[in-house]
C-alpha cells in the first residue's frame, strides 16, 4: 500500500493506492499541488485493484453520466459505470474505491472521476464548498466566472490568465465561511513549481481547458461574480443567489448544505454581481478590474 | 388540503428545509433532495411570519397593514402561498387547527 497526500486550502487529503494503483497516483500527484502540512483535516481515500460488483444502495444524488452519486445513512457510493465502485464515510471523510480495470488509462480514468466527488464531500465537511465556477485573481481579490457547462467559463479563464490574472480555477473552485476562494491544483492542468506560461490544452470530451505555471490556490477573498450569457447588467443578491444554488448539489449530505446555504448567500449578499452577456470571451482584465471590491476598499 | 388551507386559525411547522435570505428573496433547500425554492414578493414575509407561528388570519391581517393591499387580495395570495409551500413539504399544518374558514372572507 503507498501513501499519498493531496493539498487544498488548509485542507489535506490522503490517498492510498495498492500496487495496480499506484502509477496511476502518482502521476495524478505528480501535476498536483503536494504541500502537506502536520495537523490538518485528513480525507482519505483507499484505491484498490478489485472488481466490485454489488449495486449501490441508497438514493441516486448525483448523475453524471457514466458517474454517479448515491447516499444512505451516513456513506456515499460513487459509481463509475463500467469501471469503478467505492464508498466514502461522510462522517470520518474516508473511504474505499475499487476498480475492476487496471490498466494504466483505465486506472487513471477510475481516479480521476472518482476523486473529484469524493473530494468534493470531504472538503464540504470541512467547510469548503465546491462551486462549479471558473476563477481568476487580480489585485489580491477573486472573481468568480460562474454560468453552466459550455458558458465559456474555461474560455474566460484562459483568456482572462493570458491577459495576466493569476489563475485560480477554470471549472470547480471551493469557498470557505469567510468568502474566501480556493483553488485546487488539477491533473495536467497547472504546474505550481513550473514556469508562468498559459495555454490551451483540448480536454478528451471536446472542451478546452488551461494550462499555466500562473496558478494561486489562495485562500483568496471573492471581489466579484460574474455570470457568463446572461443578459448584461448589474445582478442583484438573488439574481446571484440563482445562480450559485445551480452550481452545485445540494441534499447529498444535510450538515454539508446546513454550513454552504448561509455560506452562499453571503458571497450573494457582499460579492458585486454583474452579468457580460452573450460573448463572454470579450470580457476583459480591464473590465473585470472595474469590477472588483477589493480587500478593505470598494471597486475601482 | 384545502380544508387546512381555509382555516384561519391555521397554524405550521416548518418542515424539513434549510433556508436563506438572499437580497430581497428566500431561498429553501430541501434537506432531502436539496431541490431549491425561490420565494420572493410578500412570500418571504409570509414565511417569516408563519414560521414564527402566527395563524393563517393574523398572517394576512399584518401584512394587509403592511402594504397598500385589500385583506381580500392579501388572503387570496396567502392562501395559494400556503397551498403550494405545503404541496412541497416546505411547511406542515400544525395537528388540530385545521378548521373553519378564515377571518374576513
Amino acid at each position: 500500500m503507498t501513501n499519498h497526500t493531496f493539498g487544498v486550502g488548509s485542507v489535506l487529503g490522503q490517498i492510498d493506492c495498492d500496487d495496480a494503483f499506484d502509477a496511476a497516483v502518482t502521476d495524478y500527484l505528480r501535476r498536483s499541488d503536494r504541500t502537506t502540512t502536520a495537523g490538518h483535516p485528513h480525507i482519505g481515500i483507499e484505491f484498490r485493484a478489485q472488481p466490485h460488483d454489488a449495486d449501490p444502495p441508497g438514493r441516486l444524488h448525483i448523475d453524471m453520466g457514466r458517474v454517479k452519486v448515491f447516499v444512505d445513512d451516513g456513506r456515499a457510493f460513487v459509481l463509475v459505470v463500467d469501471l469503478a465502485a467505492g464508498s466514502f464515510d461522510l462522517d470520518t471523510c474516508h473511504g474505499v474505491v475499487h476498480c475492476a480495470d487496471t490498466r494504466p488509462d483505465r486506472a487513471w480514468e477510475a481516479v480521476h472521476r472518482v476523486i473529484r466527488p469524493l473530494l468534493g464531500l470531504g472538503l464540504a465537511r470541512h467547510g469548503l464548498h465546491a462551486l462549479h465556477a471558473g476563477a481568476v485573481g487580480l489585485d489580491g481579490a477573486a472573481a468568480l466566472l460562474i454560468g453552466p457547462s459550455g458558458s465559456g467559463k474555461s474560455t474566460a479563464t484562459l483568456r482572462l490568465t493570458q491577459a495576466g490574472a493569476r489563475f485560480i480555477a477554470d471549472d470547480t473552485c471551493y469557498v470557505d465561511s469567510t468568502l474566501q476562494v480556493h483553488g485546487l491544483a488539477d491533473r495536467s492542468r497547472v504546474d505550481p513549481g513550473g514556469p508562468v506560461e498559459v495555454s490551451g490544452i483540448d480536454e478528451p470530451d471536446g472542451k478546452i481547458a488551461t494550462r499555466t505555471g500562473r496558478f494561486d490556490p489562495g485562500p483568496t477573498p471573492v471581489g466579484a461574480i460574474v455570470a457568463l450569457r446572461e443578459p448584461t447588467g448589474a445582478l442583484d443578491a438573488s439574481s446571484i443567489m440563482n445562480s450559485l444554488l445551480r452550481t452545485g448539489t445540494f441534499g447529498i449530505d444535510p450538515p454539508s448544505d446546513a454550513q454552504r446555504l448561509p455560506t452562499l448567500s453571503r458571497l450573494a449578499e457582499t460579492a458585486p454581481g454583474a452579468a457580460v452577456g452573450p460573448r463572454p470571451n470579450s470580457l476583459s482584465l480591464d473590465a473585470l478590474r472595474s469590477m472588483l471590491q477589493r480587500p478593505g476598499g470598494g471597486a475601482q | 388540503m384545502t380544508e387546512v388551507l381555509v382555516d384561519a386559525r391555521a397554524r405550521f411547522d416548518r418542515g424539513p428545509f434549510i433556508s436563506a435570505q438572499a437580497g430581497d428573496a428566500v431561498f429553501l433547500i430541501e434537506e432531502a433532495t436539496g431541490d431549491s425554492f425561490r420565494l420572493d414578493g410578500a412570500g418571504p414575509r409570509y414565511w417569516e411570519l408563519l414560521c414564527a407561528g402566527q395563524e393563517l388570519g393574523a398572517v394576512a391581517g399584518t401584512v394587509t397593514a403592511e402594504t397598500d393591499a385589500t385583506e381580500d387580495v392579501v388572503a387570496d395570495d396567502l392562501v395559494a402561498f400556503v397551498h403550494e409551500l405545503v404541496e412541497i413539504g416546505a411547511l406542515v399544518p400544525v395537528a388540530g387547527d385545521a378548521r373553519g374558514a378564515p377571518e374576513g372572507r
